[in-house]
């Protein structure tokens, strides 16, 4: 266990820049996601801390040991690829093992540790199984086993639930979080998976294009997302463009005036060009909310239902759309061409 | 109806060209087999009789005798030879990108394609010609007929290993350097035994072609020196007894029974 550091890490392919002078700090313990579309360069990421391949530049530290030029096999890792890639040739218990080997430990010794990482991940009954006999949920949990065994100074995760079915994500998930938590392992888990990234996660960095988009608390990127890129990438937004006005107003090129009180700093010196607001953030009526501070009348052009919520495409005079996510009203329901009024506070708004 | 009519025409029709096909192939083998058993002088139809006295005849003639030896060392060492150079060739080939790779890989492979009568002519004259230069004897000595060899089984190990490298996940060996395994330690527990059923196949083949090969060794074997396919020609000159029969029996069923335990290893198919 350790705390990890990046330093202006770097890795270019010929001109092509996968991933650019990135730094980042992370807290011993913590579980950290790296989060992005693919080829974003988050996978280098990984690889770059594994050592399975090369910065072209920066500098990486497990605490005070700098890594940076050690082969894979000397960083005292744990990598859980995507696809497990467990030896196909071995038995459960062996792919376990493998990594205790390695170091030499005795005989006794590796068979307990073996024996409780396998309890650990729930697997102790099919220890002499090979893994093309396991499914794909215990395939991962002996790819999980086969990582911790080791204590790792940092636990690697490679898009680790991509390849399950949606129920069987949701209970390794939670597992990995148990086990994350008991085992207090410094944690980076690369995923394309909003939802996995969310609720896996401490901290969240967002990757674009080689770079970090914004770093956060899953709240952070949700409630103020840095950039449009952000905003898009995690949950769903309304966006209109303009311009900010007064300190806390923008103002829309067709002429509507928000309030907003989100405003990230990793925006900096560039202006805001567009104002925007979560689906599920507005309130619809028939008339306004006077509690509120935006504001704005349309009229109802879908109504597409989502069970848990109704999704609504309002349409504005000036034609600009913006979806709605309420909970279906029985008592007064809201048809297609009904005339509605949105409201939603100045904190829910954010410019980015 | 008419459907199934049809359905039922071509299902027959499929069948009966691959017994056909099968006959075809399998034909000459039941002959020989069949022959090797008959009681005539003179290979013939209608069998006169059957008995096994062609097997113990075959046995107790020195060239079939010593041939048959010579041939299974030959194999032995071609299979060695072969797997020496074609594993960490295979390796290379697959695994790196240099250059002149493709130009090695063609070498590799064109004993496949060059005739043997060719192949063996072409040996002999670079034997000669080594021999001028240097002074060191290849022609018609046992190290020069085993080295022939060697390149003979070698495209086999070659391709066979090269196809099952394609198919190993590289993350698998990845996954054994994360977990401490240097490079060495990484090919030996984890890449060799993953391709292990290739490596398995790669020598069997090179017995067997090295087994059978008669036109290389033609030009290669030394005076009062015979593999059995050369003492199989050499009998075939002066007579046409089932003792030719009962030898070819008995080097079929070697070969079968090389090819079956390869097919227990290796789907042979994939490999082409």
């Amino acid at each position: 266990m350790a705390k990890i550091a990046l330093t202006n890490l770097e890795k270019r392919f010929g001109s092509f820049v996968a991933v650019e002078s990135l730094s980042l700090d992370i807290a011993d313990g913590e579980f950290l996601a790296l989060l992005g579309p693919s080829g974003c360069g988050k996978t280098t990421i990984l690889r770059m801390i594994s050592g399975l391949t090369d910065a072209t530049g920066g500098r990486i530290h497990f605490g005070a040991r700098d890594v940076t030029d050690l082969p894979p096999y000397a960083r005292n890792i744990g990598l859980v690829f995507q696809g497990y890639a467990l030896f196909p040739h071995m038995t459960v218990a062996q792919n376990v093992a493998f990594g205790l080997e390695m170091r030499a430990l005795d005989r006794g010794e590796i068979g307990r540790r073996v024996q409780s990482a396998l309890e650990t991940v729930q697997l102790t009954g099919l220890a002499g199984r090979l893994p093309r006999q396991l499914s794909g949920g215990q395939q991962q949990r002996v790819a999980l086993a086969r990582a911790i065994v080791i204590r790792p100074d940092a636990l690697l995760l490679d898009e680790p639930l991509s390849a399950l079915d949606a129920k069987l994500r949701q209970e390794l998930r939670q597992e990995i979080r148990r086990l994350q938590r008991s085992l207090g392992i410094t944690t980076i888990c690369v995923t394309h998976d909003q939802e996995e990234a969310l609720s896996l996660a401490s901290r969240l960095v967002v990757m674009h294009q080689g770079r970090i988009e914004q770093i956060g608390t899953p709240s952070d990127l949700y409630e103020s997302p840095a950039s449009r890129f952000v905003a898009e990438f995690i949950g769903k937004s309304n966006f209109l463009d303009g311009h900010v006005g007064a300190p806390d107003e923008f103002v829309t090129k067709s002429g509507f005036l928000f309030r907003f009180q989100r405003r990230s700093a990793a925006v900096g010196s560039r202006a805001p060009t567009s104002v925007g607001f979560r689906p599920e953030k507005i309130e619809m009526g028939r008339g306004r909310n006077a509690a509120l501070a935006n504001h704005v009348e349309g009229k109802v052009d879908a109504i597409t239902y989502l069970g848990a919520t109704t999704e609504y495409e309002v349409r504005l005079p000036s034609l600009e759309r913006l979806t709605v996510h309420a909970a279906d009203s029985s008592a007064d329901p809201i048809a297609i061409g009904d005339n509605v009024t949105l409201s939603w506070s100045s904190e829910a708004t954010f410019v980015v | 109806m008419a459907a199934r009519m049809r359905a039922l025409t071509g299902r027959t029709a499929f069948l009966a060209s691959v017994g056909l096909a099968y006959l075809l192939v399998l034909a000459p083998l039941i002959a020989v087999f069949w022959v090797s058993f008959f009681r005539n002088k003179i290979i013939a139809f209608p069998p006169q009789g059957y008995t096994l006295a062609w097997f113990a005849n075959a046995w107790s003639l020195d060239d079939f005798r010593n041939g048959f030896v010579l041939s299974v060392e030959i194999g032995i060492v071609a299979t060695i030879g072969s797997l020496l150079i074609g594993v960490p060739a295979a390796l290379a080939l697959a695994r790196h990108d240099f250059r002149g790779r493709e130009a090695i890989s063609a070498a590799l492979m064109s004993p496949l394609i060059v005739p043997g009568i060719v192949a063996g002519t072409a040996v002999y004259m670079f034997y000669i010609e080594i021999e001028t230069w240097t002074d060191v004897q290849l022609a018609a000595t046992l190290p020069g007929l085993c080295l022939a060899h060697v390149v003979l089984a070698l495209p086999w190990t070659v391709r066979l290993v090269t196809a099952s490298l394609v198919g190993v996940n590289r993350l698998v060996e990845e996954a054994a350097m994360t977990l401490g395994a240097g490079p060495a330690l990484t090919l030996w527990r984890v890449t060799l035994p993953m391709i292990r059923p290739a490596i398995v196949a790669g020598g069997l083949f090179s017995f067997v072609v090295s087994f059978v090969d008669l036109e290389k060794s033609l030009f290669l074997v030394g005076p009062g020196r015979t593999t059995l396919p050369i003492a199989i020609i050499n009998y075939l000159e002066w007579s046409i007894d089932p003792t030719i029969a009962a030898v070819a029996t008995i080097q079929i069923l070697i070969i079968s029974a090389a090819l079956l335990l390869t097919d227990r290893f290796v789907k042979l198919s994939r490999a082409f």
